[in-house]
């Protein structure tokens, strides 16, 4: 039998492949950016949003959408000092996030949602909808990073060469983070806030010691998030067991044996 | 030495939070062909002075007047704490960077380009490292690719913030000579707090702690270092005299 049949595998394979383009590319920025807690605390604050959202009978997503564009504008706003004064306040953020979500979510009346779905997201939930929000995400950033790739990567690796050279850092700065934010809501929807972490992080984790040039990065992140994705998917549907955690186990035991092999390597030179 | 003045700061004041000043009451000339050393202890200033310099930070008080001379014309080799050296760049795409301010996103055509590029792996000798990550090369190369990056648009003023500090002695013979045919051309500003790094092409010092000690070039720069580190300061370095001590026995 063929399970690619079901429209709900062909949905969820599609949103697989849609954002593991996505991750590869912003989970690259970020990691190299050294900025993977300031995801977090977006991720897990937007929590908060989504659960007021849900209280308030609204589309929770919107919700979730509205807190992290806020947190990510507030990101980008401020600039890198302040923010690293202010880091323990990513974590109370972070913490308040998750806490105010599940208490709205428990004093809404009526049926309560199951909460490991927000957590760990349910691919197989996933809506032509969403696969259309990620395709146009993915569109924009294509556009973005075809016109301004150069200058975001000078603002990346070294802003006052770039603040010296003419380019606009402070604006640089806010689309990074706005972009980041989207990317984190996307995520949240299909795959749950941990799994945003892990997308985030594993893909490039994985590819950073074997690739000298951030394009091969991005590009091998993105084929690394594509077998984790898929692999992941076609191991808890034969084990039926939850596909979020299994996909993030999947990239984590390839992410050690990677670097084991790397360290092994080294040791033999 | 052409005294025409490209810069000048004129009583500039800064601090990062308004309340301590970091930099107070500085007034200091760059002049054409200039070679300025800046010095001073670590957390003196120096830095955010040559910032100042660069426009990168704006002074609460005071000016700096810029002469016939833009900041595009500036070439700058940063500190190598201020990028991240573990960013996955080769060092032909490092050296790339440099031509950032030319940057448009629908003209992206420029054959010069590459020209460019390979004229500067030339001069800096880093051909053979062209497509080495920058994580994997030596402080000497690094200091070569980031003297690449900031003269590849041949600026009028080269500013180096801390240039001997993660070099080699070999490397660092190989910096004074680079800097010596540079200054045939252009000024260059360099901060240092180490004093070995002051040579006999030095034109200018001026020694910073907060607030500036000295200016000018002659005898009695031993002195006002000592006022400015707070300590007896020996100066060694090529073409002033060399002091060789005994071995210990």
């Amino acid at each position: 039998m063929n399970i690619l049949q079901y429209e709900f595998v062909q949905n969820a394979l599609t949103a697989g492949i849609l954002l593991s383009i996505t991750t590869g590319i912003i989970g690259s920025l970020v990691v190299m950016k050294r900025d993977t807690f300031l995801i977090g605390g977006i991720a897990h604050a937007s929590f908060g949003g989504l659960g007021l959202f849900y209280f308030l009978g609204l589309d929770p997503i919107l919700g979730a959408f509205s807190v992290a564009l806020a947190i990510g504008g507030f990101i980008g706003i401020n600039n890198e000092k302040q923010l690293h004064t202010h880091n323990a306040l990513i974590g109370v953020l972070w913490a308040f996030g998750m806490s105010i979500g599940i208490i709205f979510i428990t004093i809404t009346p009526g049926y309560a949602p199951n909460l490991l779905t927000y957590l760990f997201g349910d691919i197989l939930t996933i809506t032509r909808g969403d696969i259309l929000n990620i395709a146009i995400y993915n569109i924009i950033l294509f556009i973005f990073l075809f016109l301004f790739y150069k200058p975001l990567i000078v603002y990346l690796f070294d802003k006052e060469f770039a603040a010296l050279h003419g380019i606009k850092v402070k604006l640089y700065r806010l689309l990074f983070y706005i972009f980041i934010a989207i990317a984190v809501v996307l995520m949240i929807r299909s795959v749950g806030i941990i799994l945003v972490l892990a997308l985030l992080t594993i893909p490039p984790l994985i590819v950073l010691p074997l690739f000298k040039r951030l394009p091969m990065v991005i590009l091998m992140s993105i084929l690394v998030s594509l077998v984790i994705f898929i692999g992941g998917f076609f191991i808890a549907y034969y084990t039926n067991l939850p596909t979020g955690p299994i996909i993030i186990s999947t990239g984590t035991v390839i992410l050690l044996l990677v670097r084991l092999v790397c360290l092994l390597k080294k040791k033999n030179s | 030495m052409n005294q025409k003045p490209l810069l000048e700061i004129e009583h500039l004041h800064f601090s990062f939070d308004g309340k301590l000043e970091i930099l107070r009451d500085i007034s200091l000339p760059l002049y054409e062909r200039d070679y300025l050393v800046i010095m001073g202890p670590n957390g003196g200033g120096k830095t955010t002075l040559l910032k100042c310099m660069l426009g990168l930070l704006k002074p609460q008080k005071g000016k700096i007047i810029y002469h016939h001379i833009s900041r595009t014309e500036f070439g700058y080799v940063p500190q190598f704490t201020t990028f991240d050296k573990y960013m996955p760049l080769r060092v032909y795409d490092f050296i790339e960077t440099g031509l950032i301010g030319e940057y448009h996103p629908l003209k992206r055509r420029n054959h010069n380009k590459i020209d460019m590029i390979e004229k500067q792996l030339e001069a800096f000798s880093l051909n053979k490292i062209a497509y080495a990550s920058i994580s994997e090369i030596s402080g000497g190369q690094l200091q070569r690719a980031l003297l690449a990056r900031a003269l590849i648009q041949d600026p009028k003023v080269l500013f180096l913030d801390e240039p001997t500090t993660f070099i080699d002695s070999e490397s660092r013979g190989n910096l004074s000579g680079i800097l010596k045919d540079l200054n045939e051309k252009i000024a260059i500003v360099m901060i240092t707090h180490d004093t070995s790094a002051v040579d006999n092409q030095v034109k200018n010092i001026a020694c910073v702690n907060r607030t500036l000690y000295y200016h000018g070039r002659d005898e009695h720069i031993e002195g006002s270092l000592e006022n400015v580190y707070g300590c007896p300061i020996e100066l060694i370095g090529h073409g002033l005299p060399h002091r060789v001590l005994k071995e210990h026995k």
